[in-house]
């Protein structure tokens, strides 16, 4: 059987980025150590080249083994542990991969850049800071529950930009 | 019953936030099992927490790397260019010219310099210490010592042959029945000429004794190890613990340890992945810096800055930088021009840093050293850790009498440094990544 080359591995580890990485925040709720554990996963393709026949086959794999090292890191830390379950997170995962559309993170990043300043600092006071919305509320002196309301209406906003975009995109001749 | 969009959101919201209660997790658990569009919502939430992550993370890397952004201490502008900058030494060398002509009509010439950086001392076998070498020195026997990570010098025997030193090393030259080396430490690469089959070649380390008469090969000696790769050509090599001999021949790989129990068979040589990635949970081996274990001052162990000589002034006098120095004498990775350093860092004060890459050719000679000299990290909290990312594309030749770019190198060692300044530099993670 032969196997995927080590570039291609690569290629097709970083052309599945930003859905992987997604799938591993839902486990652990922070887009850095999401990251982590997307490098980690790469490591351990490209030490373990031989395993994959093909595209599909490394793709399963990565989602498997992200997903296992999510969930490990999260017991290590003793997070909070109110969570998905792992047949709903591997339901996500496969939905994440089956609707990755070409241009999907590019619209998604347009929309992001389209978004009021004040806006757009809040979403990195939660997700690249890392900040808890408790600690967003004493920073900002708003309420608690008002900055779970403003996270929510961004994320709807976000939403219905991406997808009104690529209805646009895909409507035009 | 279904949840309103609303009520979906606050669950959504509380989730994401580590703060739902066993209730309302298994009520949305529920509507997620069962419900389609509540399931793309928490994935939309997912996709674009990613995103402004990402964003953030270009931002910071565009903020930290910008070439000019961060004023660098006088002191370490000026010794930075002393560090990088050779031809200070071939100005102060027409100084020492005329010691060394004199210096040369009294023991017979064995060889030229041709290239040097950074502190590099020789030591005549009977002669006089020089602090000071340039390029077109001719010299006679004697010790070539290499004081800092990134010292460099290059010479060569009237016969052709080429001999590069790289990083600490310390190696002593003379002429026997042929061409003698005695390297004590360090890493060695040669491009030998043919030599006469009764005048071979010969280097001595600590543990291996190498025979060459004509070929392309680097070694790397430490007290406990000696690592040959080869090029081109054949090299017999003699391990010192039970005197058993081996050749080893084009593209392969032999080490030389004191256990006579280890392995002797030359092995192919292995081109290092495009991805590399070192942390510090144990206690690593070849680096330079304060291991600082997990759960001292931060979860997962890192290491902190030391004091390091970077290079010597003309009168002696030492350059000390605070930094880290990460070595891995079988090639870390294999760059490209997509390839990406990253560092997670952590600083008790605002500082430039300064980032030296060195590097080995795939057939195993040295490559070249690059740096980037203008990084800068801001002040952190106790718990904070900043990633910096630089691009192989900003990484500037400091040997440009080697390659230009690192392009198509493979890496041997990174060092951190925050210059003269002692910031309390802490490093948790270096990893060399293709960039996204």
């Amino acid at each position: 059987m032969s196997s995927l080359p080590q570039n291609e591995v690569i290629r097709t580890l970083l052309g599945a980025r930003a859905r992987l990485s997604s799938g591993f925040f839902l486990v652990l709720r922070d887009a850095h150590l999401a990251e982590d554990i997307f490098q980690e996963v790469m490591v351990k393709a490209l030490q373990h080249p031989s395993l994959f026949a093909n595209e599909a086959q490394l793709l399963s794999w990565a989602r498997a083994v992200g997903r296992n090292a999510s969930l490990n890191l999260l017991r290590k830390s003793g997070r909070v542990s109110v969570g998905l379950s792992e047949s709903l997170i591997e339901t996500l995962a496969q939905e994440i991969e089956a609707e990755a559309s070409s241009g999907r993170e590019e619209v998604l990043a347009k929309c992001l850049a389209s978004l009021p300043v004040t806006a757009r600092e809040l979403l990195e006071l939660r997700y690249f800071h890392s900040l808890s919305c408790g600690e967003i509320a004493a920073r900002t002196g708003s309420g608690l529950e008002a900055v779970y309301q403003k996270l929510s209406r961004l994320h709807r906003t976000l939403r219905d930009c991406v997808e009104r975009r690529l209805t646009l995109s895909s409507d035009l001749p | 019953m279904k949840l309103k969009p609303t009520e979906l959101d606050a669950l959504l919201a509380r989730y994401f936030d580590g703060t739902l209660d066993a209730d309302s997790a298994a009520r949305l658990t529920a509507e997620l099992e069962t419900k389609a569009e509540a399931r793309a919502l928490l994935r939309g939430v997912a996709e674009q927490a990613f995103a402004v992550a990402e964003a953030g993370r270009c931002a910071e890397a565009r903020k930290t790397t910008k070439l000019v952004a961060w004023p660098e201490p006088k002191s370490a502008t000026r010794r930075t260019r002393w560090l990088i900058s050779w031809p200070v030494w071939a100005s102060a060398a027409l100084v020492l010219l005329g010691v060394g002509l004199i210096w040369q009509l009294r023991s017979p010439v064995l060889m030229e310099v041709m290239q040097l950086n950074g502190a590099v001392a020789w030591t005549g076998v009977n002669g006089p210490a020089q602090a000071v070498l340039a390029p077109g020195m001719k010299l006679p026997a004697g010790t070539l010592e290499l004081e800092t990570d990134t010292s460099q010098a290059q010479v060569r025997f009237a016969d052709g042959t080429l001999v590069s030193l790289n990083g600490r090393t310390e190696a002593t030259f003379s002429q026997e029945d042929g061409k003698r080396v005695r390297l004590r430490q360090g890493t060695f690469s040669a491009e030998v000429t043919r030599q006469p089959e009764t005048q071979p070649m010969r280097v001595f380390t600590p543990t291996a004794e190498v025979v060459v008469v004509g070929t392309a090969f680097s070694m790397d000696a430490r007290p406990d190890e000696t690592s040959l790769e080869v090029a081109h050509g054949e090299v017999k090599m003699r391990r010192l613990v039970d005197g058993r001999e081996a050749s080893v021949t084009n593209q392969q790989r032999l080490v030389a340890t004191l256990d006579s129990q280890a392995v002797w068979s030359p092995q192919a040589q292995v081109r290092p992945a495009m991805i590399w990635r070192m942390q510090f949970a144990s206690r690593p081996d070849h680096v330079s810096g304060e291991w600082i274990a997990p759960g001292q001052r931060h979860a997962g162990g890192a290491l902190a800055a030391q004091p390091f000589v970077a290079g010597k002034e003309r009168d002696g006098r030492v350059i000390v930088h605070h930094g880290v120095c990460v070595r891995d004498d079988s090639g870390m990775a294999s760059l490209t021009a997509a390839s990406e350093l990253r560092m997670k860092i952590r600083t008790t004060q605002d500082t430039g840093l300064q980032l030296i890459v060195g590097t080995r050719k795939p057939a195993g000679c040295f490559g070249g050293n690059f740096a980037v000299n203008s990084l800068s990290c801001r002040h952190s909290g106790p718990e904070e850790w900043r990633e910096l990312r630089v691009p192989v594309s900003q990484l500037r030749s400091i040997t440009p009498e080697h390659a230009a770019t690192p392009e198509g190198l493979i890496t041997d060692f990174i060092i951190l440094n925050s210059f003269g300044n002692s910031a309390g530099l802490e490093v948790s993670e270096l990893s060399i990544f293709p960039a996204p």
